[in-house]
């Protein structure tokens, strides 16, 4: 098991993380979860106003690093996917 | 599953420790999701923020709370005051709120349906950011009529649901009054009332690109009204000197009202509306209004969103039923948000 570190910065209204369907966290902040060794697939879904900003990031392990950063544009929301191994 | 398998997704190796077993994806509908390191008494405020705002007219300390390990719940308590002349603001003291403080807790409930990982990828698929490569998000894609193509799709396909909220505030405020007890002005009071005013609230957002927000909300209150204030000149210490005091003549009255009020907060390309009907209970009456947002709000360089424009309001209880006017108020984007 390898613990994996997630970090969500956000000023949208709603947002939603999931690593391979589970969710780790709805609101911004820290959070560790413990996973196999194998693939994964973290997913987002953030909802506010255009102009909102958020920072998607896996900080931990280093090899499975990520930043994803994203202003909302008129739509207002914003949905997607990272693939990362361990 | 195929569209998973090519971003190499496996989902049946995800195991989750909790309490020493060992869970599949297939338990995973009936257990929490526990980080590791939490400590097996479970702590229900799952985050604190803390923030001070001052501005010209009130000075505000707010602390925030998240409960919950995903944190659907949140709430706060906020203490303010008009913002001191000079020196230090004190919101709260030994002897309580300040003139004119304000103490709101808050409680909201917040929640959206999650798109699965097939979900996501499936939508995504197919469509390029301004480079030409595959996009990972929503926001990368290059065109925005391919963008409405999406929402409509994962909208009439019943993927993506509207996200919604449910909250209540209650909030105490102290005003400080100064009145002479008839008109001989022989005797000054000073009194203290409290006000209390709570809300309950509900929303979701609707429109094939989740941007229009339709809101409930009740509203219950009092308020205490000083009665016109005049200045006159009075006795200083008895004596022949005569100084000059502001005062009203007869304790504030008190007034008790509630509102059930439905609004709609819509936002378009450089134009927004507001509509909205409530229900004055106590007055029996309703009032109908429409604010449209035409201008946009500028600190120094930086844009506000729109915050102005125009109003019409229709009144069933008045002399003149209609009324229209200018407005510059809160944003826009404000007001579509689930804070109320």
């Amino acid at each position: 098991m390898a613990k994996v570190t997630i970090r969500l910065e956000s000023s949208a209204d709603f947002n939603i993380v999931r690593i391979d369907d589970v969710e780790v966290m709805r609101a911004p902040g820290t959070r560790d979860v413990e996973l196999e060794p194998g693939n994964h697939v973290l997913t987002w879904q953030i909802k506010g106003q255009q102009g909102d900003k958020y920072t998607l990031e896996i900080t931990a392990p280093e090899s499975a690093e990520f930043t994803r950063k994203a202003t909302l544009d008129s739509f207002a929301i914003d949905f997607g996917f990272h693939s990362f191994e361990l | 599953m195929c569209l998973l398998s090519s971003f190499g997704y496996a989902q049946e190796k995800l195991l989750i420790t909790q309490t020493g077993e060992t869970l599949t994806v297939e338990d995973l509908d009936e257990v929490a999701f526990v980080p590791s390191g939490v400590s097996q008494v479970s702590n229900p405020v799952s985050k604190i923020n803390l923030t001070s705002t001052i501005g010209e007219t009130l000075a505000a300390a707010n602390i925030g709370f998240q409960f919950g390990k995903l944190g659907l719940w949140s709430g706060n308590v906020e203490i303010a005051s008009p913002t001191a002349s000079s020196g230090n603001t004190n919101p709260i003291g030994l002897d309580g709120l300040a003139s004119d403080g304000k103490i709101t807790l808050g409680l909201q409930f917040k929640n959206w349906k999650a798109l699965t990982t097939n979900e996501i990828i499936g939508a995504l698929t197919g469509y390029k950011d301004k480079d030409g490569k595959q996009v990972t998000s929503f926001v990368e894609i290059a065109s925005d009529d391919d963008k409405r193509k999406i929402l409509n799709k994962l909208k009439q396909e019943g993927k993506l649901k509207s996200p919604w909220f449910v909250g209540g505030t209650f909030t105490i405020n102290q005003q400080d009054f100064k009145y002479a007890t008839d008109n001989t002005l022989s005797t000054i009071m000073s009194e203290d009332e409290i006000t209390v005013n709570f809300s309950l609230y509900g929303g979701f957002y609707v429109g094939k690109n989740i941007n229009s927000l339709m809101r409930a909300i009740v509203l219950r209150k009092n308020s205490f009204n000083a009665n016109p204030t005049n200045d006159y000149f009075t006795p200083f210490n008895g004596g022949p000197t005569l100084i000059k005091q502001s005062l009203s003549i007869g304790a504030p009255s008190e007034s008790e009202e509630t509102e059930i009020s439905v609004e709609n907060v819509t936002a378009w390309e450089g134009v927004g509306i507001n509509p909205s009907v409530t229900y004055l209970v106590n007055a029996e009456t309703w009032s109908f209004n429409l604010p449209i947002y035409l201008m946009t709000g500028k600190k120094g360089e930086k844009a506000l969103g729109l915050n102005a424009g125009v109003y019409l309001n229709y009144l069933t209880d008045a002399d003149d039923h209609f009324t229209a006017g200018l407005f510059i108020g809160s944003s826009l984007s404000d007001i579509l948000r689930p804070k109320n």
